[in-house]
């Protein structure tokens, strides 16, 4: 059969998608924006829950949530005149942005809803998580085992090509956020001004 | 209320997209286009993994995982850069950062 | 947990069917019980054991007069209780320059992620009328591990969230070194744990406790993950302490320099569920070290029965309360060991802490994980798959 998720469960989890963005993009204060985001990817790995792909809920949590949107966190921190909460996030042509995203909404939406898309019932699925200690979960799971195969036979050279990405990175900000002591910084003091 | 189907999803996932569109075209402050860059980000992977599921095929999911791991990368270099860029300006303002002279 | 709660149900009212939330709702109304009550056992087992390091006996003055005459370690019984009564009874006060959304939510999140991490952790098995052993916990996740160490990073967010919406300079401080602190931990800690996963082959904590109980190579005493994964023991335990920041790795809240860190502007109930969620987060971390480096409910060689015959009364779910008892009493084991850490060692320097956590206990983690590797390979190879 094909999936059929919860759709009391959808809709809360949609709203809470929708709301959450809608605040990381208007917030005034942008640690409220900050927080906003964290909501979202909850939420988002709330809906992968809900596709069933636990793993990827767990990682989306664990490195979204938890390492990246802190990040983002640490450097509005770092960035912003920290004592002063009520610094605004200031924002341009918010009318013109608004029409040219509605534009791309409707184009999207259109796109997508009015193609058909080969849906298929479950059986196909890679083999189910078998539990060794008879607690029951509901059929057709791709489990983690299955996504480690996927991502280590078909999937290797980008899996290697993955880490050596996130490796120059690592190099690439130590490099560029390290204090330079030949060059002179910019006095302290000049702040965010509203124009 | 009726069955949820991959469209839902889909159509999810493009209102997410244009949320965090639009706001990297109206935020200056460089973070908080950081912020929803991540949102664009977060709109592809349910993409991605709503159509593993309906389909139903595990790529979709794997793909999500180098998504992620590739939004990680990004966020560190965007963050790294933010950083630079308020050591010299004391300000993250993109729409005044636009001196050659670094 | 569900098909228990069920059978338990049915066995006692002669087959009522309970509705699908009622088994949610009792495991909600147990953990937040068991939350409150374990917090202030542990509160007041601190003070006594820091009491005994420091040569003195800790509260003695609440309570029977009569227990306190006998013995240091059965006065000062009501001092906890006490102490929540006045927590709860105390003003609440939001300070005027405060970001009120931050303040108001941090504590939420701090308990949130709290409550949320016993969903996995499974305490104890029993095959009392039913076909197959049943783990016993709110659910046994397929993901289990992964899940604790991602409910955890919520702790961070919220610590933020207090430091920044305190307005105060100690907390703000105070919070972003324990963001630092405990993002930097995870990773070690993350490592650590990937040893006795691929030992298992499973990320499930069920799956984890039963590969252990079956042991290693044949041999049911290596079968604890603390004798092939000792170095990940070890790492883990550190980046547990330090990721509940308890000392010595406190800087978040040093007395001497931040006043209280984040929670310094807290008062009453906010500050009492950053207390609870502190005490609550250490137990949990004790009983994780306990479900994958100690066998959890298991012993090595011992099975419980289902029931016991008393002769006039025969006692049901017996396997399930004797492996509660065994997983509590190492599971308190593991908290006496951080007690007594705490009262040992003094507190570090920042820096120290990052250089020990990046440069030693981060490669000490990878080690683990060849070992690991190494082992797990031999037992797949001469003793046939996983054990479990």
């Amino acid at each position: 059969m094909i999936y059929d998720p919860n759709p009391v469960a959808f809709w809360l989890l949609a709203a809470m998608v929708a709301g959450c963005a809608l605040a990381v993009v208007r917030a005034r204060k942008l640690f409220h924006a900050g927080l906003a985001l964290v909501g979202t990817l909850f939420a988002v790995a709330g809906l992968y829950g809900l596709l069933q792909a636990w793993f990827l809920a767990a990682v989306q949590v664990l490195v979204y949530a938890g390492a990246i949107a802190i990040m983002l966190l640490f450097a509005i921190m770092l960035t912003h005149n920290m004592m002063n909460p009520d610094l605004k996030s200031l924002t341009t042509q918010p009318w013109t942005a608004a029409a040219l995203c509605l534009m791309l909404l409707a184009i999207l939406l259109g796109g997508t809803l009015s193609s058909t898309w080969q849906t298929a019932p479950d059986t196909t699925l890679s083999p189910t998580w078998t539990p060794k200690c008879g607690f029951q979960v509901a059929e057709a799971i791709p489990s983690v085992q299955a996504l480690g195969f996927r991502l280590l036979d078909p999937f290797t050279l980008p899996f290697e090509m993955v880490s050596v990405l996130i490796l120059v990175s690592l190099i690439g900000a130590l490099v560029v956020a390290r204090r330079n002591p030949a060059l002179p910084e910019a006095p302290e003091g000049r702040e965010e001004k509203a124009p | 209320m009726s069955a949820i189907g991959l469209n839902h999803f889909l159509a999810l996932g493009a209102v997410l997209f244009c949320l965090g569109t639009y706001g990297v075209l109206t935020r200056r402050n460089a973070i908080a286009v950081l912020l929803s860059l991540e949102l664009m980000f977060n709109a592809v992977n349910l993409n991605l993994v709503a159509f593993a599921r309906f389909m139903p095929n595990l790529d979709g999911v794997v793909l999500a995982v180098f998504v992620i791991a590739v939004a990680a990368a990004e966020a560190t270099v965007g963050v790294a850069l933010v950083l630079s860029i308020y050591r010299n300006f004391r300000h993250i303002d993109l729409d005044q950062v636009d001196t050659m002279k670094g | 947990m569900e098909p228990i709660f069920e059978q338990f149900v049915r066995d006692l009212t002669g087959g009522f069917q309970v509705p699908f939330w009622a088994p949610m709702l009792v495991s909600l109304g147990l953990v937040l019980a068991f939350i409150a009550l374990n917090a202030m056992f542990m509160i007041w087992l601190e003070r006594k054991i820091c009491g005994r390091i420091q040569r003195r006996m800790g509260p003695m003055l609440t309570g029977p007069k009569a227990w306190a005459r006998f013995s240091m370690w059965t006065g000062g019984w009501f001092q906890t209780p006490c102490d929540s009564v006045k927590l709860l009874l105390k003003e609440d006060i939001i300070p005027a320059q405060v970001d009120r959304f931050g303040f108001m939510l941090a504590p939420v999140l701090v308990f949130m992620a709290a409550l949320a991490v016993y969903v996995p952790l499974p305490i104890s098995s029993t095959s009392y009328a039913q076909s197959a052993p049943i783990v016993v916990a709110v659910a046994d996740l397929d993901i289990g591990l992964l899940y604790v160490v991602a409910i955890t990073t919520l702790t961070i967010l919220a610590i933020l969230t207090a430091g920044w919406a305190s307005n105060n300079k100690y907390s703000l401080l105070g919070g972003m070194r324990a963001g630092v602190q405990i993002l930097s931990y995870e990773i070690p800690m993350l490592f650590a744990l990937m040893g006795p996963m691929v030992l298992a082959g499973s990320l499930s904590l069920g799956d984890l406790v039963l590969v252990q109980h079956a042991g290693l190579f044949g041999v049911p005493l290596l079968g604890w993950f603390l004798v092939p994964s000792f170095l990940g023991a070890v790492v883990y335990l550190i980046c547990a302490v330090a990721e509940t920041n308890r000392p010595p790795f406190d800087m978040p809240e040093a007395e001497q320099e931040l006043v209280a860190g984040f929670s310094t502007e807290y008062t009453a109930m906010r500050f009492a569920m950053f207390y609870l969620a502190e005490f609550s987060n250490t137990f949990v971390v004790c009983m994780i070290f306990t479900a994958v480096f100690l066998g959890g409910w298991t012993l090595p060689g011992f099975i419980p029965p289902s029931s016991l015959n008393l002769g006039f009364f025969t006692l049901p779910y017996f396997d399930l309360l004797a492996g509660m008892a065994i997983f509590f009493a190492k599971a308190y084991a593991v908290v006496l060991l951080l007690m007594w850490i705490r009262w040992t060692f003094p507190r570090l320097r920042p820096d120290h802490l990052m250089t020990f956590g990046w440069k030693f206990l981060l490669p000490l983690s990878f080690v683990n994980l060849l070992v690991c590797i190494v082992l797990a390979a031999i037992q797949q190879i001469y003793f046939g798959g996983n054990p479990g």
